[in-house]
């Protein structure tokens, strides 16, 4: 005879234990073990399209500020299947004209030779004499680390090209410094006489307007290494800060060029007060407090327009030249125990600590 | 059938309850324990965390006594993560450098031996703490300089209650969650047992109830091969062979009935048509009344019976039977109730007495010529009178009517062969025969036995003088006279014309001489109202008394001349011989 309720019945409760001891112990670790998430980026088509990119740079590489935005510009295009060149001008070492106008045709040959999908160039030399040939056509550019207006390549009314600009972070670096030295009031501001510090200033202006607790109560144009001297040591007694930014100029008694290093070391010798500047090799040489333009963020950012383009086929002229958001931190650590600053702990992980002075390592 | 229900829920429920129970307490054990591991895991963690970046500024070659403002990492890490009641750290001799309590220095106390432990093997180690007067779980995390040197280390604390308070929260949703399955399941629970048990069930229950009710053809709807299908297969097969068997028994029955119904009509039949004979076989009106009753016995069984009928008018009783089993007599209001009833309807009434004797009367009229002329009273006790006992009772009464009548014709009719017509006395053929039987019992028992035979004196002439019709009248009125005077026993009978004799049996002649003087005297001395207005007549009375050796002959012939010598003796006298 069958026991067919009783066979039932027993699957039943065998079933009910099974939930019950399954529901006992579901979910009771869930949310304490480690979870891995795997973030999925790109689309399909983006996926198994290649794509081909030219990256001319103005400068060369091995060098960090060159090998940082392109760094960036990669990372940010991660996932996307990219073969890339890059063609480096080198206009440090070939600087005349000539020499940068022959790097720049052979930047245009290997262009038509290769046809890329996009144009990746950085910094200016790039934009004058590569770049700036091919606005308004069908290859897409996107520039990086481009001080000048771009107007002056044509790229306002170019439907073809966006990028980065780059731009001092003023308001990062005055921020640090106050996190340094919380009692900094008074800031005097030291440019040499060359000319490209005027639309600096220009910027420096316009953000001051909006700043209350910190007063700007001079602003030197100096041209010459003892006229520097002889006005650090006055400001010594006037101002809380000083921001050297043009210092690039200055003419000894003989009339030779002062390298901007030797000014640094005497400034760390010889000045008592807090300083900062928008480079971060400044902090290698003695200037307390950097806010850096970052090769990274440069690259980073002109990788996500580039992105956009090439994944989600957006036109060029849809995407507004920017400026990169987030600088890099630097403090010289060295000159603060010089200056009997503390910095507090949180402030030095967040930034980039330079312990030791540049021309130390150098003689070491 | 709840009940059923109410038990295997209830036995389920308890497993359920012990399998919750028992899990709760299994997975709370095993989760209470993992989570301190977990909770310790995640110490180390942040400890690691906060370990890296102190020693990332240890790195810029600050002694750990010289770093800045570390209180704000610490405050950030209970910030960061609720469970941790404090974020410390300590240089290598166990001074507290940094916390993360943001109000005042806190007194830590520990185990200085398993800080010193771990600091020197560089090993994350486990911790108890208190900090004022609470005890907390912390971890040790080694601090290093750039040569691995130990400097310090990072203790995370999180307060001993918390992972029990974790636990117990975590224990009462896995509560909540078991009286969230208990009570689905219960639901499912019910539900199944209420399809798979309890429903199939209550439809056998139903159809038994049926079947108790008498309806053999109620069958169990079979939905399912379970236990319950074949329950029910079984019943419904059950009862199609009892309502087979039934139906077997009732035909049985049915032939057996109608075999003792036969039987019984056969009996009551051959009772009847042997009643019939005996009844119609007698014309003494009283062995019909007695037989009736006989009858009535054997047919419709009682334990009284009695006849009652009808004369001058009024109801009489006639007879009854032994009646021992009956206490009561029938009381007079009820007959004439019976009587009024018969009348208004010719059937036999069955009466329940309702009494607490219990206590059953059926009457049955009787009817002649469509006259209701009496009633038959039969009583019994215990048992009830069917409408068939009444039916054959009167069926046996109309067919004993006859009898009755028969009975009672032959009475009249016998009546009328020994009566005189004129005065009602008894005829001279009577006498006869009467006088032969008293004489022999008389004579047999050794009685004395007189005869006085007597004679209107001068009859002739009242005929002729006032006519037939006045002679005849004073006879009618004379004959009344004398009867009225005549003890019982004695035979009065008119001998002839105007000569009446009287037969006195066990009477001396002294005494047969004084009731004739007696009457002689009482007929003179009467005056007899008559159309032709009042007469008086005499009498003349011979007196003779039987003798040894005599026949009837010779006292009538004695007697006849006694008489003839009153006559002779002048009449108005008595003469003995």
């Amino acid at each position: 005879m069958m026991r067919v309720i009783e066979n039932r019945i027993f699957i039943l409760v065998l079933f009910i234990f099974f939930i019950i001891i399954v529901s006992g112990c579901r979910d009771d670790f869930e949310e304490y073990t480690p979870v891995t998430v795997e973030m999925e980026s790109g689309s399909e088509e983006g996926e198994n399209k290649s794509f081909k990119i030219l990256h001319v740079m103005s400068y060369h590489t091995p060098w960090e500020w060159t090998e940082t935005q392109y760094q960036g510009f990669q990372d940010a295009l991660e996932g996307i299947d990219i073969e890339y060149k890059v063609f480096e001008m080198d206009t440090k070492n070939f600087s005349t004209e000539e020499q940068k106008k022959q790097k720049g045709e052979e930047a245009i040959a290997l262009i038509e030779s290769w046809q890329p999908d996009l144009l990746f160039t950085g910094d200016d030399d790039a934009q004058e004499y590569v770049a700036r040939h091919y606005t308004n056509t069908n290859l897409p550019i996107v520039f990086t680390a481009v001080n000048e207006d771009p107007a002056v390549y044509g790229y306002d009314n170019a439907s073809n090209v966006t990028g980065v600009l780059e731009r001092e972070h003023f308001l990062e670096n005055l921020r640090l410094m106050k996190e340094i030295v919380p009692d900094v009031e008074k800031i005097a501001v030291i440019f040499d006489e060359d000319p490209m510090w005027g639309p600096v200033r220009k910027r420096m202006d316009s953000a001051i307007e909006n700043i209350e607790d910190i007063s700007f109560v001079s602003w030197d144009y100096i041209n010459s290494f003892e006229t520097y001297k002889e006005r650090i040591i006055e400001l010594q007694s006037e101002v809380d800060a000083i921001a050297l930014l043009g210092i690039f100029t200055f003419e000894d008694s003989n009339g030779q060029n002062v390298h901007y290093r030797d000014v640094l070391e005497w400034t760390a010798e010889n000045s008592k007060l807090p300083d900062f500047s928008f480079w971060k090799d400044r902090v290698t040489y003695g200037t307390l407090s950097v806010v850096s333009v970052s090769g990274y963020e440069q690259g980073k950012e002109a990788g996500l327009l580039a992105r956009q383009i090439l994944e989600d086929g957006k036109r060029p002229d849809s995407l507004p030249i920017r400026t990169s958001m987030k600088g890099e931190p630097l403090i010289s650590l060295a000159r603060a125990e010089d200056l009997g600053i503390q910095i507090k702990s949180k402030t030095l992980l967040s930034s980039r600590v330079v312990t030791s002075y540049g021309w130390v390592t150098i003689d070491e | 059938m709840n009940k059923l229900k109410n038990k295997i829920l209830l036995v389920l429920v308890a497993i359920l309850l012990v399998t919750i129970g028992s899990n709760n307490l299994v997975s709370g054990f095993f989760f209470s324990k993992e989570y301190s591991k977990s909770m310790e895991r995640e110490m180390y963690l942040i400890g690691h965390d906060v370990k890296k970046q102190l020693e990332r500024i240890l790195s810029l070659g600050i002694n750990i006594n010289d770093v800045f403002q570390f209180e704000e990492i610490c405050k950030e890490v209970v910030e960061k993560y609720p469970e941790v009641s404090y974020a410390f750290v300590f240089d290598r001799n166990g001074k507290l450098l940094f916390h993360s309590n943001s109000k005042e220095i806190p007194q830590v106390e520990f185990n200085r031996d398993i800080f010193d432990t771990a600091l020197e093997n560089n090993l994350e180690s486990p911790i108890d703490i208190v900090v004022g007067n609470k005890s907390y779980s912390a971890a040790i995390v080694p601090v290093l300089n750039d040569v691995n040197v130990e400097r310090g280390a990072v203790i995370i604390a999180v307060p001993e209650d918390y992972i029990s308070e974790k636990t117990d929260e975590l224990f009462w949703y896995s509560v909540l969650q078991g009286v969230f399955f208990f009570a689905v399941s219960l639901l499912l629970l019910a539900t199944i047992l209420a399809y798979w048990v309890t429903n199939p069930l209550k439809k056998i229950l139903l159809t038994m109830s049926d079947v108790r009710k008498g309806n053999l053809d109620a069958r169990v709807t079979i939905q399912s091969k379970d236990e319950f299908g074949m329950l029910g297969d079984s019943l419904n097969q059950m009862l199609t062979k009892i309502r087979d068997l039934m139906q077997e028994q009732e035909r049985a029955n049915k032939l057996q009935i109608e075999y003792a119904s036969e039987k019984e009509r056969s009996r009551i039949s051959e009772l009847l048509r042997h009643a019939m004979y005996m009844i119609s076989s007698t014309l003494d009106e009283s062995k019909v009344q007695r037989l009736i009753l006989e009858h009535l016995k054997q047919i419709v069984p009682y334990c009284r019976a009695s006849l009652w009928m009808y004369k001058n008018g009024d109801i009489e009783w006639i007879i009854s039977s032994e009646a021992k089993c009956m206490e009561e007599e029938v009381s007079e209001s009820k007959i004439q109730t019976y009587i009024k009833q018969l009348k208004q309807d010719s059937h036999p009434i069955i009466v329940k007495q309702g009494d607490q004797k219990n206590n059953y009367t059926m009457v049955v009229p009787i009817y002649l010529h469509d006259s209701f002329v009496g009633m038959v009273l039969l009583e019994r006790k215990e048992i009830d009178y069917s409408k068939s006992e009444s039916e054959i009772a009167l069926t046996y009464i109309s067919q004993a009517n006859i009898a009755i009548d028969n009975a009672i014709m032959y009475r009249k009719m016998e009546k009328m062969a020994v009566t005189d017509e004129l005065t009602g006395l008894y005829n001279r053929r009577y006498f006869y025969r009467k006088a032969k039987e008293e004489f022999e019992n008389a004579r047999e028992f050794g009685d004395p036995f007189c005869l006085i035979l007597f004679d209107v004196d001068y009859f002739k002439k009242i005929n002729d003088q006032y006519g037939h019709f006045v002679g005849d009248e004073i006879l009618r009125k004379f004959a009344n006279i004398v009867k009225d005077t005549i003890l019982s026993g004695h035979v009065l009978a008119r001998f002839g014309g105007e000569e009446f004799v009287l037969l006195m049996a066990k009477t001396t002649v002294e005494e047969a001489i004084h009731f004739a003087e007696n009457l002689r005297l009482t007929i003179a001395n009467h005056l007899f109202e008559t159309e032709k207005g009042k007469l008086q007549i005499s009498l003349s009375i011979g007196v003779t008394e039987s003798q040894e050796g005599d026949k009837v002959e010779d006292i009538l012939h004695r007697t006849d001349e006694a008489l003839y010598s009153a006559k002779e003796a002048g009449r108005n006298c008595v003469v003995v011989k």
